[in-house]
């Protein structure tokens, strides 16, 4: 199987959300940040280990 | 858009935060050195007991789930809790970084080798204020300087990032020289940061012996001035006499050229931490603040943090600070500086008036030159 077939998100890093539906991507441990939109925090969120990158692109696709 | 609509719309300030970015935590109470100035003991507002580990870890926990990226540490001293390694894992555990401020003199090989190896610290701030150890141990206490010194020494060995906090006063404000060629050129430190003693704390008590007089502010701000040209881009200061030289100096040739005010000017701007950062006591209280140790806004594992940042009313208030327009004082009446002035610390104004909400006298620049100052 392709290790991206289904994607993780990286565990070390932090979604901070924001009210306005964006967020920050924060990596601790390189203190680098950097925003993103609404659909970035969706597809952020699918990232769990079971969705396939279809699937996602697919519930991506339905919400947007 | 007319003149009386401009008037009726609030000014926007900064963007709330949906949870605090970031914390300062005094994280215990205890210091082993007792410094003349220092703003934190003698203070009323605030309860001197240190909680437990365990309360700690617990609201740092909070504070993962809350997505705080970063968190200050201080006091008192910090290396003085035998369980700091315990509390920087808990931080690193929940994916925050952390910085610590420092006296320096605790900081030794077994420590320095933990913060070095959790990969999470963007500095330790150690406070120097003397080129020499007379002028350091002046106001710091005897043995000082040279375990400070020590102290950055074990942290670069170590290759932990090392800040240093030079507080000026009476005792070193001729030294300035002096310490900017020890950090700088001896210990090869990439830069520093400057404040003045406040009149808080224990420095309420040795005003008279601390605190700078004009002239010695004067002295400050010409030698500061001078020492950034000279070291270019290696001097900082986010208050104290660099920072009120050159501000001032803004001021003065906004007024003297009759520039339209500034942007922020004319109103209570100058605090905008409300809206990104929160503090809490070494007691577990929460307050907006460490220089507003009084306004005590909820407790630790007692009161959800999310709900003190987005509905406790005297924060909002403290927010909404950047919409009282300075003509409102007295203290202000007939100032011709309003239009360029922002109002400085909540808390040195606080400390000075008995009153949040209101400008610092500390930096002003009307009594400032009516004292005899000049902007060199």
């Amino acid at each position: 199987m392709n290790r991206t077939d289904r994607p993780i998100a990286n565990p070390i890093v932090v979604l901070r959300e924001e009210f306005d539906d964006w967020a920050v991507l924060f990596n601790p441990d390189t203190a680098d940040a950097v925003g993103t939109n609404p659909v970035g925090v969706a597809v952020w969120k699918r990232m769990d280990g079971k969705r396939s990158l279809k699937e996602i692109v697919l519930e991506i696709k339905t919400q947007f | 858009m007319s003149e009386e609509l401009k008037s009726k719309i609030e000014p926007a300030g900064p963007k709330v935060m949906r949870a605090p970015r970031k914390l300062d935590i005094d994280i215990t109470a205890r210091c082993n050195l007792r410094c003349r100035y220092c703003y934190f003991f003698s203070n009323p507002a605030v309860v001197y007991r240190d909680l437990p580990a365990e309360e700690w870890l617990k609201f740092f926990d909070e504070l993962g789930s809350l997505g705080v990226m970063d968190v200050i540490l201080a006091g008192g001293e910090p290396f003085i809790r035998e369980d700091l390694s315990t509390l920087l894992g808990g931080l690193v555990r929940n994916r925050m970084r952390f910085s610590l401020l420092s006296n320096g003199t605790l900081i030794d090989d077994e420590v320095a080798a933990f913060i070095a190896s959790t990969r999470r610290c963007e500095y330790v701030q150690v406070s120097v204020d003397g080129s020499c150890a007379e002028t350091h141990d002046s106001c710091r206490g005897k043995g000082s300087f040279d375990r400070a010194i020590r102290g950055i020494h074990t942290l670069q060995r170590h290759r932990v990032n090392v800040a240093v906090r030079v507080t000026i006063h009476r005792n070193n404000v001729n030294d300035l020289e002096n310490i900017a060629h020890l950090l700088l050129e001896e210990l090869d430190l990439p830069g520093f940061s400057t404040n003045s003693a406040g009149y808080l704390g224990t420095c309420r008590l040795n005003a008279a012996d601390v605190l700078l007089n004009i002239q010695e502010r004067q002295v400050a701000m010409a030698t500061l001035l001078r020492l950034t040209e000279k070291y270019s881009g290696r001097i900082s200061a986010s208050a104290g006499p660099l920072t009120d030289r050159r501000m001032w100096r803004r001021m003065e040739e906004a007024w003297a050229q009759g520039a339209p005010a500034f942007p922020n000017g004319g109103r209570l701007t100058a605090c905008g931490c409300p809206s990104s950062m929160i503090s809490v006591r070494a007691d577990g209280a929460i307050v907006p603040c460490s220089m507003l140790a009084h306004m005590e806004l909820g407790r630790i594992n007692q009161d959800p943090l999310l709900e003190v940042w987005q509905h406790s009313s005297a924060l909002n208030q403290l927010r909404r600070r950047h919409t009282i327009p300075l003509t409102e004082f007295e203290f202000c009446a007939e100032c011709s500086y309003i239009p360029y002035c922002t109002g400085n610390c909540p808390g040195l104004a606080y400390t000075l008036t008995g009153k949040v909400d209101h400008p610092s006298p500390d930096a002003c620049l009307r009594q400032f030159l009516e004292e005899g100052g000049t902007i060199v």
